[in-house]
């Protein structure tokens, strides 16, 4: 790799590193909340007393912390399993969606957002690893999820083409309210930590890896099956859909 | 009467966090989750200066302040930038669209107690 490049993809991952620490809840918001409690904390003895509203706060934030953690934890556990490969049928795993999907149900009534199936039978062997392609699935579900319009469907449909089985995420996105992924982003998202719109509390409960690492380990996982993962925006008269799309190898 | 400060920040918690700050340093505090929120409650009521993250949904910090810069009525209220950005030229741009002051996350509360009274004496 070219010296200059090297470095400037270090700068950007640490940059997007620390942006993603101090966003919204969590650990950088720890770091204030200690230094209001040190400053107005009134010391009696070997006791400390302390507006129990700013404790409070400090402890519910904690939760976010934790769960930042809980996703980098989650990174190194994935990167550090051994990816066992077996030879299934698409319509197989395609089959398996809607249940693996229903723990996210609520989530979805709560943003009034619609998940529908378009299943067309597809069949073909691929060779994969199910479980994990699940997560890179739900992993997409989930950032359509965050950004997807309110009150549209997120589609997720199956084919074949040239060879390859195509997964295909796709969900209207509110163009007044975000520019999805751009083609000088197409590449970007996928770095680790980068964020194009700071982390929203609310989706942290649901969030597997956070701090900016979804999009990142749906592509290492894609590329443990010799496959490829791609998300764009697309432009269908005046709306703006963002689709992402696994593309695993037909073994031969 | 008690300086009005706004406060625009997408996460609840941190908007609960300045809020308490501020709140127990004198300060009467309204609140806005993102700049079109922000905008609807200046044109309500006076304030004597706003505290704004820049990167929020729906619209941004820069835009926010560009809007305000912008308006007749209050394009002189001094607004403190509070992000988590801290590249030099989102500063740079920041400074340049009107903002008073540039403050990075996770912030130290006396050093923005100290911005805040600095630009409302």
């Amino acid at each position: 790799m070219e010296k200059a490049f090297k470095y400037r993809l270090y700068q950007s991952s640490i940059y997007n590193l620390a942006t993603s620490l101090s966003q919204g809840s969590g650990l950088g918001t720890s770091v204030s909340l200690v230094d209001m409690v040190k400053s107005l904390a009134v010391k009696k003895g070997n006791i400390y007393e302390v507006d129990c509203e700013l404790l409070d706060l400090l402890f519910d934030n904690n939760h976010f912390s934790r769960s930042i953690l809980n996703g980098l934890q989650n990174v190194v556990k994935l990167f550090d399993e051994s990816v066992e490969l077996e030879k299934i049928d698409a319509s197989e795993i395609y089959g398996e969606f809607p249940e693996m999907l229903k723990e996210l149900e609520q989530s979805f009534q709560n943003r009034n957002l619609k998940l529908r199936f378009e299943d067309k039978g597809t069949t073909g062997t691929i060779s994969v690893n199910p479980s994990k392609l699940f997560i890179a699935v739900e992993e997409i579900v989930i950032n359509s999820l965050k950004f997807g319009k309110t009150g549209t469907e997120i589609i997720i449909q199956d084919f074949i083409k040239e060879g390859t089985y195509h997964i295909l995420v796709s969900n209207e996105i509110d163009s007044s309210l975000y520019e999805g992924i751009t083609p000088e982003k197409e590449s970007l998202v996928l770095e680790p930590f980068y964020r194009i719109q700071p982390p929203a509390d609310e989706h942290l409960k649901v969030s597997r890896f956070g701090l900016g690492l979804g999009l990142t380990m749906i592509s290492y996982i894609v590329d443990c099956f010799g496959g490829e993962f791609k998300i764009q925006n697309h432009k269908s008269g005046d709306k703006v859909l963002v689709s992402a799309e696994i593309c695993i190898p037909i073994c031969g | 009467m008690s300086k009005k400060i706004l406060i625009i920040d997408d996460s609840a918690v941190f908007r609960k966090v300045l809020n308490i700050h501020l709140k127990t340093a004198g300060f009467e505090i309204s609140e806005a989750s993102d700049g079109l929120e922000a905008l609807k409650k200046v044109a309500e009521t006076d304030f004597n200066l706003i505290v704004c993250d820049v990167n929020m949904p729906n619209m941004d910090g820069l835009t926010f302040v560009s809007k305000i810069r912008d308006d007749e009525k209050n394009k002189y209220i001094p607004i403190i930038m509070l992000t988590t950005e801290s590249q030099e030229d989102k500063k740079r741009k920041g400074l340049e669209t009107g903002a008073k002051a540039w403050l990075v996350k996770p912030f130290a509360p006396e050093q923005l107690l100290k911005a805040i009274n600095k630009l409302i004496s």
